[in-house]
């Protein structure tokens, strides 16, 4: 853990200085048996009771959440519903085609980061897993025989460190990628949207890094990039990667998906089949008033969160299962602290591109996992 | 915040009062814009610098110059600016590079090269400077941590014994 970026540091250092925290319910101090009766208490009397989260808990954890979901005929969701959902679930259907980071290491000989800044998200995305490692395979250069591309709107580390880079307006994603699709077309394109182009036909195997920056400004409908990554797949090889948030937000919509055919927004109301919908959105079911109890792993939806839902949420009674005390754990009805996965927890996770890792327990625990106290709310509703 | 372009000896000494006083000690005004580059001086060390009228230049030589202590190696590093990327460790080429010595290629076998840099506790520190082409005798004026670091962390000022001279890089 010594040699971790300044992000993993940090969250190794906060791991191992985190105080061990104490449940509490309605605000007073409990231990953990009242706690997880209150919560059974609130997710036994709620009608309409939402899980969301998971995508920093093991998948072990993750799994016995659904078994939760399914219990209780709950509303299932991770932050995936508003961030790389839409690709995610292309890429876990096999309709988007995608490559794992050591094979964009090895293979790649175009990498794309499109409104991704992989310095600060991930800051070892590039010297770890993408750019520089393909140097060990060279032998006198340092420099990777690869096109480091990049598009955003403003200027970041990662556009320092591109050979090229395409400059959009914001919001301007969109029309630079039919510009892009036309210049393939060999029709009349922009001349930045013409050397793009050019790029995709001269190299072999094309790896996108989807950030946030390409999903919003393309209004979570991600058909024209897809429609560019057909075409570049025509070419030779081209994969997609999504640049997701979380370390384990892959595994959350893998686990989902295996249990239910979806990634995420998934209903398991009214004991049939799960549903599956916009509607089952977290952003929307708080929006709809629907919600009556939130289980929230560790999350923070208080921060995450659109502004405007912020006041919805604190009326919702909100049962929060996390290590540290963020706000939403701090306004809980209910707050339980966990271990912290990867560093007390062990388990299995699920990388951005789909790779499962294990994780090892680093110092023993300090209290229950997310998972056990999950089984613990599993049983007690029995 | 990513990397800004470094000030050039040139363009310190446009900033800087340009009256030629000697109270810095020195020469003149462009003796101290090298010795501010290559921070054998400090902004402080001007006192015109400090007069309301040029109090932008102030600011803007300050933000270059202000942060960072030289380490004997000759690199500066702002710590406050690494984020523990990492890129800096793994473009050290120390020992992959060929080194051209009077027309002959000699490769260094770097696979016993401890790196010159790596990453404690988030931050880049200089572990093992021996190991860094620029101590080799002769120096090889290498910059490749310098020139690739995306948050500009990393400025090498001087060679501890030797002439600096722009770098071979690629
Ligand atoms: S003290 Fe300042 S103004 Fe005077 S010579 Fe030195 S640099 Fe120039
Ligand atoms: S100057 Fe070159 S050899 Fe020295 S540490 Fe930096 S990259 Fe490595
Ligand atoms: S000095 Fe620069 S390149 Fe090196 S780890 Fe820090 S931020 Fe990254």
């Amino acid at each position: 853990m010594e040699n971790a970026c300044l992000k993993g540091s940090a969250f190794f250092r906060a791991a191992w200085e985190r105080r061990e925290g104490t449940c509490r319910v309605g605000g007073r101090e409990a231990s953990l048996e009242e706690a997880v009766t209150a919560a059974s208490g609130l997710l036994k009397g709620a009608r309409n009771p939402l899980i969301y989260g998971l995508d920093n808990s093991t998948i072990e954890a993750q799994q016995v959440a659904l078994r939760l979901a399914r219990r209780l005929g709950a509303v299932v969701d991770d932050t995936s519903s508003f961030c790389q959902g839409a690709l995610t679930q292309g890429i876990i259907t096999g309709k988007v085609p995608t490559c794992t980071l050591a094979e964009a290491a090895q293979l790649a000989d175009m990498m794309v980061y499109w409104g991704a800044n992989p310095y600060h998200a991930h800051p070892r995305h590039l010297s770890k897993y993408t750019y520089y490692p393909r140097s060990q395979y060279r032998e006198a250069g340092w420099m990777p025989d690869v096109v480091l591309a990049g598009v955003d709107v403003r200027e970041t580390e990662t556009s320092i460190t591109c050979h090229k880079m395409f400059w959009l307006s914001p919001g301007g994603d969109r029309e630079f990628i039919g510009q892009v699709m036309s210049a393939l077309a060999g029709k009349e394109a922009s001349m930045q949207a013409a050397s793009f182009a050019t790029l995709i036909e001269e190299a072999h195997f094309t790896v996108f890094f989807v950030g946030l920056g390409l999903v919003y400004s393309l209004g979570n409908d991600l058909d024209p990039f897809l429609g560019l990554l057909t075409e570049a797949r025509s070419r030779g090889k081209a994969a997609a990667v999504p640049m997701v948030g979380h370390f384990n937000t892959m595994g959350f919509n893998h686990t989902l998906y295996g249990d239910t055919g979806y990634v995420n927004r998934v209903s398991f109301a009214n004991g049939g089949g799960p549903q599956h919908g916009p509607e089952f959105s977290i952003l929307r079911q708080l929006r709809g008033g629907a919600v009556d109890c939130l289980l929230v792993v560790g999350a923070d939806p208080f921060t995450s969160l659109p502004h405007p839902l912020v006041s919805t949420l604190a009326s919702v009674p909100i049962i929060c299962l996390d290590p540290f005390p963020t706000p939403t754990f701090e306004g809980a009805q209910v707050a339980i602290p966990v271990a912290p996965s990867a560093v007390e927890v062990p388990g299995t996770a699920r990388r951005m591109d789909g790779e499962v890792v294990t994780l090892p327990q680093a110092q023993t625990a300090r209290g229950p996992s997310d998972g056990e106290v999950l089984g613990r709310l599993l049983e007690a509703l029995d | 915040m990513p990397k800004r372009d470094r000030l050039q000896p040139l363009q310190v000494y446009q900033l800087l009062p340009r009256t030629n006083c000697k109270q810095c000690g020195l020469m003149n005004c462009y003796a101290f814009a090298f010795a501010l580059s290559t921070r054998e001086k400090t902004v402080a060390d001007c006192p015109p610098l400090l007069a309301e009228e040029h109090a932008t230049a102030l600011q803007a030589l300050t933000a270059a110059f202000g942060s960072g202590e030289v380490q004997e190696t000759g690199l500066l590093i702002e710590r406050e600016r690494c984020n523990g990327c990492g890129d800096c460790v793994v473009v050290c080429n120390r020992a992959l590079s060929t080194l051209v010595n009077k027309g002959v290629v000699i490769r260094r076998d770097i696979s016993d090269v401890p790196p010159p840099l790596d990453i404690l506790s988030g931050v880049v520190e200089v572990t093992n400077w021996t190991s860094c082409k620029r101590t080799l005798d002769p120096p090889n004026m290498c910059r490749l941590c310098e020139e690739k670091c995306p948050f500009g962390a990393l400025e090498l000022v001087s060679v501890p014994g030797g002439e600096d001279a722009d770098g071979s890089g690629d």
